[in-house]
Formats: C-alpha cells, structure tokens, sequence
C-alpha cells in the first residue's frame, strides 16, 4: 500500500495555457489571444457536500474536513475569499450542474488518482461558474487528528483539491526520484506540488509560502498587493528563451521558497506575492514530476539544462517588481 | 553651528593645542568591514517515508561585503584637548549570498546586489597633542541609512563607535595635517540577512587630510 500510495498523483482536467500567465502557477484559459486567470468573481463559494461515507470517514467528518480545509485558504492574511457549505446532496460530483459538489466517487481505474477537480467557467472572462471535487473512494481515507498509516488524510488532500477549485495550477515546488512504476516525493514545499506524500502523514494540512503567494496572486486585497511586491525576468540558454524552466525565489531572510514558471518561448516568468527584500533565484528543468501536470502542450517544455543560480541578487521592492532578470543556464 | 563667527575667533595656541572654538574640518577614504549573516537553508519539507531532516534544496551564507567609501568631519574645539565633531561616511559595499551544496549541483554562485551606505554620526574626541604628532581617541554614536538596489527599499539603524587615530600637522603653521584613524562600529538595524536582531561588530578605517581654522 505504501508503495502504490508513494506513486499517486491527483489532476486536474483544466491545463495551463502558456503566454501571460503570472507566477506561481494558475489555472489559465485563452481569450480572444490573450491569457486570463480562472477564478471566482462572486464570493462566498457555495459549494455541496455529498451525503456518501466511505470506510473511516462519516459524511459529517467529511463535511467539516472540507469545511476546515476551506477555511485554512479563506484565512490566509490578506485574502479576499471566503466560502459557504450549501448543505448535503445526493447528487454525485463532476456534473455539470452549475452547482459546485464535493465527495467521494469510486474510480477504480484511477488508480495513482487521489482526487480531481474540475471546472466551469465563462471562456471570455475566465470566471469560475462551477468546480466539483471528488475523492477517490478505491483509497483509505482518515480524518483522524494525528493521521493514521497507510490511510490518505483527507484533510491534506481536500487542500490541495481546493487550491485547485480557486484557480490553482500545481507548483514545482518538489524533489521526486523515479521508482518502478513512477515516482516518489522526497520532499515539498507546496500542498500543491502535483504528487502526494506517502498516506499516514498529516503534513500537508498546512499552506506553505508557495501557496500562500499563489493565492495572494489571485485573491489578495489591495492592501496586501501594495505590500508584496514581484521578480519579472528571462530564463536563457545560449542566448535563446528557455520555456517550461521552473524559477524558484528564495528569501534567506525568512527562508521562504516560492516558485514559477516560465511560459513561453521568450523564457519569461513573473513570480508575484513575494515578501519585499533580497531574494536568491534559481532556475531548474520541470523533471520532477510530470510535464503535463504543470502545461498543455502548448507549452515547448525544455528540460535540457542544468540548474543554475542567478548572479544577481534580486531586492523585491515593496509593491513593485524587480525587472530585466536574467537566469543563464547551459545545456546538460 | 555658527560658521562665520566661529571663523572669526578661530586662533591656534601657540603652535601645539587649538584653543576653545577652533574648528577642524577633515576628510579622506574610507575602508569599512563585512559581516556575515546566518547561514539560509532553502528546505523543503521531508517525505516521511524517505527521512526526517528536512531536504535542503541549497544552502546561502549571505554577507555584506567590505568596502571603500569616502567620509568627511566638522569639529569643533571646546577646550585645548576635548573637541566635539560631526560626520558623514558613504560607501557602496555589496550583498552578497554564496549558494553552495545544491540538491541538483546547481554550481556554486555568489548573487550580489550593491547598496549605497550612509553613516551620520557624532564623535567626542580627546587629543595627545604634542608636537606635530598628534594621536587621539574617540567615542560616539550614529545614524545607519542604507538604501537598497534601485532605491526600492531604505534600511535604517543606529550604531556606536569607539577608536583612535593620528593625527600629523604640517608646516610651521600646522593648520594642515594628515589624519589616519581606526573605529570599530556595532551596528543595531540596517539591512539584514537572517532572522537575527543582533548588533553586528564592523571594523573602518579611513585615512585623509585636516586643516584648522
Ligand atoms: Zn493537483
């Protein structure tokens, strides 16, 4: 069990389209040429939770998961988001309903799925009209306090389920090795890295600086833009863009790590949210998980290069950004 | 202060010691120390089932480097020994953070960014003058103001120095002279590096010209 659970990823049936896409890593769609955000314009979230127990986790339990996990997002300090449990419903999610549904669904197939989170949304304006979430109920799930071995904490996995019903894409933010079979989490520093940590652990209940920036991209007030500020720069090999290059931020201050992309061919990436000050930055190929749980294949994802530092120290002014970094990284 | 006034009373004591109200005015290069700050780990958390310490990405040990500058004095006599004197130094060291011991052997780099430092302070000097050789000690406090590339963001503290120096006079007028001192600063606030609220100790010496009047 522990081996198969080492190997699971969750996805999301929305993928990223490249092109104008800012830090972190958001939902994004295309309109009209351009690249706008997925996300929620009308606040609270109401969402339904389905009545369906599964062995270890009553509907109630699982309710007040969600409910929680919901809550650790609406809390983060300078968020404008909250959400709402509209009640329980028999009705399973992933219908297109317009009514938001989240709970347990038997997929079998899916077996390296844990949970899954899908969309509805306006094409010209990227707002969020409808998510579902399910939960894979082939796994064994716990709500209990401290986790349970060889059991999927709920709560852990809801969080990362509900960034992506924000508008979250996956972050980098992790080192795997490849195993037969696939791949295991060495480690993370993202609830929304694509691949899960081992079952039994209750680690992932709390946000990480990538996340927190992430949201803050999306939702943050005015006041907490004005106090966070943002890197804008290129990640180059011989001269030419490099795309799909995972940029990393680094404050040595507080020890913060937050992550982003670049997107396109010009090897351009914008990482917002970040705390004013010094910054280290290092670019890295996407080979830690992957490729298409990060992109579509829109995006020319180049993994031919060694990570590298930037020679410059980055300082992050106080509601503005860092322009004109350049990363210079060589082939393998 | 009174310039013109002051100018107009302005008389040596015979050849060694100024009297009360001569003024001195003075400047040169500046050399000020680094410092190190706190080693930064870039961790992420552990996968339980592969270990319990935490997986360092990499590690940074983050410095603000030495550097030359330029500072200039305005003292004023208030006895033939004691004179009490104001200060501006200016210099442009670098931050700097080395990464090293990287989880995918990023090579080691050092990322720098340069700062513009001002230090305004004020100084109690006691002078051994005799002769043309004039050695002194001195003790005062400052202000820290360090502004941060492309003027984004401007750190400020506060500090105390003590040191000593020389002081060498020209001529048979001796009004100029040649001035060398050695202070060591501890420095609360400014730009820092770690999470640490401490004074950091940061050694300056600085070498120039003196003229009194
Ligand atoms: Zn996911």
């Amino acid at each position: 069990m522990r081996r198969i659970a080492s190997l699971l990823v969750c996805l999301v049936c929305v993928v990223v389209f490249g092109g104008g896409v800012e830090a972190y890593l958001k939902l994004g769609t295309r309109a009209n040429g351009r690249s706008i955000s997925l996300q929620w314009k009308q606040l609270p979230i109401r969402y339904f939770v389905t009545n369906r127990s599964v062995s270890g986790v009553t509907a109630t339990q699982f309710q007040q998961t969600i409910a929680h996990a919901f809550s650790t997002w609406d809390s983060v300090e300078g968020v404008a988001l909250s959400s709402q449990f509209a009640g329980f419903t028999s009705a399973p999610p992933l219908d297109d309903d317009s009514v938001s549904v989240i709970g347990f669904a038997n997929r079998p197939n899916l077996d390296r799925v844990l949970g899954q989170t899908s969309f509805t949304f306006d094409v010209v304006t990227g707002e969020l009209v409808e998510s579902d979430i399910f939960f894979n109920a082939s796994f064994q799930w716990s709500v209990a306090q401290a986790g349970e071995t060889d059991r999927f904490d709920l709560e852990s996995i809801a969080l990362h389920e509900i960034g992506h019903l924000h508008g979250l894409g996956h972050s980098g933010l992790g080192e795997t090795e490849l195993r037969a079979g696939g791949r295991r989490v060495l480690g993370a520093e993202a609830v929304m890295f694509p691949i899960a940590f081992s079952a039994g652990t209750t680690l992932d209940r709390t946000l990480r600086a990538d996340d927190i920036a992430g949201i803050r991209d999306l939702y943050g007030t005015d006041t907490s833009r004005r106090a966070t500020g943002s890197i804008s720069g290129r990640v180059t090999k011989n001269g030419v863009g490099v795309a799909g290059a995972h940029v990393v931020a680094f404050n040595p201050s507080n020890g913060k790590l937050v992550g982003g992309f670049t997107l396109d061919d010009d090897g351009s990436f914008v990482i917002a949210g970040l705390d004013p000050g010094p910054q280290v930055l290092r670019a890295e190929p996407l080979d830690d998980a992957e490729t298409d749980s990060f992109f579509d294949a829109t995006v020319n994802v180049d993994v031919n290069f060694k990570p590298a530092f930037s020679t410059r120290l980055i300082v992050v002014p106080i509601g503005g950004t860092a322009r004109n970094v350049e990363i210079k990284v060589v082939p393998k | 202060m009174l310039v013109v006034p002051s100018i107009a009373r302005a008389q040596l004591v015979g050849r060694d010691l100024p009297r009360m109200g001569t003024f001195e005015i003075s400047g040169g290069a500046l050399w000020s120390g680094g410092y190190s700050f706190e080693t930064a780990l870039a961790n992420e958390t552990r996968n339980p089932t592969t270990g319990t310490a935490p997986l360092t990405l990499f590690q940074g040990k983050p410095r603000l480097d030495t550097a030359t500058g330029a500072e200039a004095h305005l003292g004023m006599y208030l006895g033939r020994r004691v004179s009490i004197e104001g200060g501006v130094q200016f210099s442009r060291p670098s931050l700097t953070v080395r990464t090293s011991a990287d989880f995918e052997n990023a090579p080691e780099t050092t990322a720098a960014s340069p700062i513009t430092q001002y230090v305004i302070d004020g100084s109690l000097l006691y002078q051994f003058r005799s002769g043309r050789l004039g050695p002194f000690v001195s003790v005062g406090a400052g202000y820290l103001r360090q502004i941060l590339e492309n003027n984004s963001i401007v750190e400020t503290g506060n500090e105390i120095h003590g040191g000593g120096g020389v002081k060498y006079w020209f001529g048979g007028g001796r009004r100029f002279g040649f001035r060398a001192e050695a202070r060591v600063s501890s420095r609360s606030g400014g730009v820092s590096l770690d999470a640490l609220a401490k004074r950091r100790l940061v050694p300056a010496v600085s070498a120039g010209l003196v003229y009194l009047f």
